[in-house]
């Protein structure tokens, strides 16, 4: 909601709410009993007060926490809205400067995909195969690693690795769909998947933050992504020819 | 003249309860009005997200400043509303004069304010709630879910001081409009001021316009010492409730 559609909302809600019915149903013969109108707010009242008791009772299990380590640095920098630079020292905005890759192919490479590497598969399958040559199709980019087997197996196995994904300091990588990947006649089709995260940040209550909080206001519109590395593996039979494409294919040596 | 010879803090009493008996409605009124805005919004203050082709991702913000917002104006409004005439007349049930009748009226604008002000305060609580119980812990950000007991306090009191200062806005300018021939100041003024207020509490992010109504903003929402910052409501209120006495006292004369 912006600030001039929450502006016109109170005001309609005001003026329907409390200015609008005037002052005649206070004064004139009531419609409900004599005390309803006390019932109804001090349930209202009551309600509220219960609902303290209810957040107490809430264990603090499942939320989300920024990620104690993350692979990257950041730094403050001066807040913006659009192109327009502000100036003003209270106002805090951060941008990553420093990132620590890590390199999918080099690992697998190396034969160094333990937990160490911060590398994960998120998802594996194998395929009965008996072309000579695989077509491979993607519906958006993604790096394609290439192993050829030692012997004719007769079939192709898939995995896609990733590395960990921060969203303002919070991991969820586990939340980011794998593409499904399908083989259908001679081609693999490799395609990703919409993966929609929504989350919900409750503010503090400005009086509260008025009095405990810092001077500076933190720019919580930018939001600092450090977007996983990810691959495509492919182990092939080992006379499989992979079709020259639009897609980028690196050969694991021995 | 009574027979009955009335104690003056008696009489502010009687006056007190009456009124509250017969103006609950006022309260009802606020009430239904908060409720609105949290069947309108769900307490969601905005939106920010980011994406790639096959990512969307979105935080969507929630807080209580719409219930406070809402809940500062109506305690003004209904500071106005107290200085009608309608409302006024309500005193002539019992043997008042103009000092009780303001007194008894501002008891009963201090309790909507502590109505308005822990309400206003709770539906921070409120909307912790609702997002639990909808989107499940998973789907929520930890870090200011939960209240300590002290910021839950505070937020209380410092809401309530809020809307201490808000009512005595509202029926100083009923009481000073009341006194005036034109029909359309009250209307004007208290537009104005309503409009004025919002835009402070949306519109200017961190209070850099110099403005008289910026400065004021400052002067209170910028305390960070609690102790202060009652001592300014409390002495503002003050002043602002004493006016409304003198004005109402100058207007009986008049009239």
């Amino acid at each position: 909601m912006n600030a001039m559609n929450g502006s016109i909302l109170i005001l309609l809600v005001l003026f329907l709410v409390i200015i609008a019915p005037g002052k005649s149903r206070d004064n004139k013969k009531r419609r409900w009993g004599r005390n309803t109108g006390k019932w109804i707010l001090v349930t209202y009242c009551g309600v509220m007060l219960a609902s303290v008791v209810v957040l107490y009772l809430i264990p603090d299990q499942g939320f989300l926490y920024p990620a104690k380590e993350v692979p990257y640095q950041v730094k403050e920098v001066p807040y913006q809205i659009g192109d327009q630079e502000y100036s003003n020292e209270n106002i805090k905005s951060i941008e990553i400067i420093e990132s620590i890759d890590i390199d999918i192919f080099q690992a697998i490479q190396e034969n160094k995909l333990d937990q160490k590497s911060g590398i994960y598969l998120q998802e594996e399958k194998s395929f009965a195969f008996s072309e000579e040559e695989l077509g491979l199709t993607f519906n958006e980019y993604l790096p394609v690693i290439v192993k050829r087997k030692a012997q004719n197996d007769g079939q192709i196995d898939t995995a896609y690795y990733t590395t960990k994904s921060y969203i303002r300091g919070f991991d969820l990588s586990d939340r980011i769909k794998p593409p499904t990947i399908e083989l259908i006649g001679e081609k693999l089709y490799v395609t990703s998947q919409l993966t929609e995260i929504k989350i919900a940040e409750v503010e503090d209550d400005p009086i509260v933050n008025q009095f405990l909080g810092q001077n500076s206001w933190e720019d919580k519109w930018n939001i600092v992504t450090n977007w996983g590395e990810r691959a495509l593996y492919l182990e092939i039979p080992r006379d499989v020819q992979i079709k020259e494409g639009p897609y980028e294919l690196r050969y694991i040596t021995e | 003249m009574s027979l009955t010879e009335t104690d003056f803090i008696t009489l502010i009493k009687n006056q007190f309860i009456y009124k509250l008996k017969a103006h609950i409605g006022l309260l009802n009124r606020l009430a239904v009005a908060q409720l609105v805005i949290l069947l309108l919004t769900f307490g969601r203050t905005g939106m920010s997200g980011s994406g790639g082709d096959s990512i969307d991702f979105e935080i969507q913000r929630y807080a209580n400043y719409l219930f406070l917002i809402i809940s500062m104006m109506g305690v003004t409004i209904i500071g106005v509303m107290l200085s009608n005439e309608t409302f006024r007349n309500t005193d002539f049930t019992f043997v008042s004069n103009r000092l009780s009748s303001n007194l008894s009226n501002i008891v009963f604008l201090l309790t909507v304010s502590v109505v308005a002000g822990m309400t206003a305060s709770l539906y921070g609580v409120v909307i912790r709630l609702l997002l639990y119980f909808t989107q499940g812990s998973e789907n929520i950000i930890g870090e200011n879910f939960f209240l300590a007991p002290k910021e839950l306090l505070l937020g209380i009191f410092g809401a309530i001081l809020y809307m201490i200062l808000f009512s005595a806005i509202g029926y100083f300018l009923g009481t000073l409009t009341k006194s005036s021939r034109s029909r359309f100041l009250l209307p004007v003024l208290v537009t104005l001021f309503l409009v004025t207020l919002v835009s402070l509490f949306i519109m200017i992010p961190n209070g850099s316009q110099t403005t008289i109504f910026s400065a004021l903003y400052q002067f209170f929402a910028h305390e960070k010492n609690l102790f202060i910052f009652m001592v300014k409501i409390l002495v503002i209120g003050g002043l602002l409730f004493l006016g409304s006495i003198l004005v109402s006292n100058r207007r009986e004369v008049r009239q």
